[in-house]
């Protein structure tokens, strides 16, 4: 059966870069076409703790029933738009973060929350008040009241070709 | 001539170390054997939503230019109560 190929750019935050076929043994091949290692793994992947693929590069699965995400890596953040959670944020359930400040953010923003292998990077999407940013998406990970929050100001970026197919 | 290293890890629970550092590899291939999906990273905090998901009784491939990785690969398996193991080949310049 046909493959079929996609290229998708890679940013901070992570991106789908795979849906398995619903029906079938679906197959993919993740390929690396950008210059920079990205990372790749689950939908809370980053790059300090997603399988590293370096340039020119690939990944193949056999039988790719599993959605597969990429994220870039070089990630800095701002050293003014910078806050801290003045509430715990769970993972899988918490948008609405709570922060000390809201001073120096903006919709629209990338923000890393957390710090590590649990630090993430989120969109935000709204502004209710001065204390609060509401994410795009509910955090990945649980965070302790007083993790890190601040604007991500550059990342690496890159382009992931899929090429994907059934039999 | 390349030199090719195969290993059976046993594996249980999470952030189980796999191989350290693969580095300068031509090929990695893991294969996973555990019972259940296991998730691939280079943490070990690796878990179900940021590790790369191989299916059991499946294997991944990487291959390229430096395929690999400069830091150590570790697994966690999704259901605790497996008794089996990943296993990896990999192929490294002599």
């Amino acid at each position: 059966m046909a493959s079929r190929s996609i290229y998708t750019p890679v940013g901070a935050a992570p991106v789908q870069v795979y849906t398995p076929a619903s029906v079938g043994r679906p197959h993919v091949v993740v390929f690396n076409a950008g210059p920079s290692t990205v990372y790749v793994g689950g939908a809370g992947v980053t790059a300090s703790s997603g399988l590293a693929l370096p340039p020119q590069t690939e990944l193949s699965f056999a039988n790719g029933v599993n959605a597969i995400y990429a994220a870039a890596g070089g990630v800095t953040v701002s050293g003014t738009a910078t806050t801290n959670l003045t509430a715990a944020a769970t993972g899988g359930l918490t948008s609405n973060i709570s922060v000390g400040t809201t001073a120096n953010f903006a919709a629209g923003n990338l923000v890393q929350v957390g710090t590590g292998g649990t630090s993430e990077v989120g969109t935000i999407a709204s502004i209710p008040d001065s204390t609060h940013l509401t994410l795009a998406a509910a955090v990945v990970y649980d965070h302790r009241a007083g993790a890190a929050v601040a604007v991500v100001t550059g990342a690496s970026t890159g382009t992931v070709k899929t090429v994907a197919g059934t039999s | 001539m390349a030199v090719i290293t195969n290993v059976a890890i046993p594996v249980s629970g999470s952030g189980v170390l796999l191989v350290s550092a693969p580095g300068d590899v031509y090929d990695l291939v893991i294969s996973n054997n555990a019972g259940a999906v296991v998730f691939l990273g280079t943490s070990s905090r690796v878990s179900s939503s940021n590790g790369c998901p191989i299916p059991n009784g499946q294997s991944i491939k990487l291959t390229g230019q430096g395929a690999g990785s400069t830091t150590d690969l570790y697994v966690t398996v999704a259901s605790g109560a497996v008794s089996g193991t990943v296993g990896y080949v990999l192929t490294t310049p002599r």
